[in-house]
């Protein structure tokens, strides 16, 4: 029940991410102008949607990305104990890109440079 | 590891069973999937530079972006292309895994009256669609991406 409750979440983050990252690749890549500039970048961190966006984006992707590398890897090993060290492992993974992610998306938010 | 014979291993993702349309799709969705995780933990890394000061992130973005200030470093920004292609291929293929995991496309259950139809019969049109739809996307990034009049 578990899994197929972690499935069906995968399924809506893909979902999502279709609209989140077609969003952001269209916007980065394809729009054209300098949106990596220094002046673009910092005014988009200073506007409360981009720092709210991009923290739900990246756990979104994190969670998506995460999820289908344990499938993957669940295929590959499959005893109980690789198991639990894929799922510890990736969860540690998960946790820590994401507070790095939010941590360095807030403070250009918060603080005067 | 515990050994199963049946059990082919990731040489199994090319070969196993029939080679037929959607196992290529599978392959691909793989490959592109384990690719574009490991490009997110980069990116992370790499965007969070943005939060130390602005003269960290035009320093890096002038390293590690394929088109920065006018510039370009035609390897990283042909990377960046490859990139667009992953993210679009696993994009649209992964709408279709969605589709047909919700059992949308593959036809209801009917009986098996020869000659047979399988899920698959009904499934392969929305599976070349998708992909009819990825090709446009990737052709709009061709003239986008290698067009200099572009940018």
């Amino acid at each position: 029940m578990r899994d197929g409750r972690l499935w069906f979440l995968h399924m809506l983050s893909g979902l999502f991410l279709i609209v989140l990252l077609g969003g952001h690749m269209y916007y980065m890549h394809l729009s054209g102008g300098e949106p990596l500039s220094v002046e673009n970048t910092f005014k988009r961190a200073k506007d409360i949607f981009f720092p709210i966006s991009y923290t739900i984006f990246v756990g979104i992707a994190l969670f998506h990305g995460l999820y289908g590398l344990r499938g993957i890897l669940y295929e590959r090993f499959h005893t109980p104990f690789s198991y639990k060290l894929i799922n510890i492992t990736l969860t540690i993974i998960g946790v820590l890109f994401f507070v790095y992610a939010l941590i360095t998306t807030w403070i250009p938010y918060f603080k005067e440079f | 590891m515990r050994k199963y014979k049946n059990y082919p291993g990731i040489i199994g993702w090319f070969y196993g069973g029939n080679l037929n349309f959607e196992r290529i799709l599978f392959t691909l969705h793989r490959i592109t999937g384990i690719g574009l995780i490991f490009y997110l933990f980069a990116h992370i890394i790499v965007v969070g530079f943005r939060a130390y000061s602005p003269e960290m992130w035009d320093k890096v973005m002038s390293i590690m972006s394929g088109h920065y200030n006018g510039k370009y470093n035609y390897v990283i920004y042909f990377l960046e292309w490859v990139l667009l292609l992953a993210v679009i291929f696993h994009m649209t293929n992964g709408l279709r895994l969605i589709l047909t995991e919700l059992g949308f496309f593959i036809g209801k259950p009917e009986r098996p009256i020869y000659p047979y139809r399988t899920s698959i019969d009904y499934q392969r049109l929305l599976s070349w669609t998708l992909m009819i739809v990825a090709s446009i996307f990737i052709v709009y990034s061709i003239f986008v991406f290698f067009n200099p009049l572009k940018r």
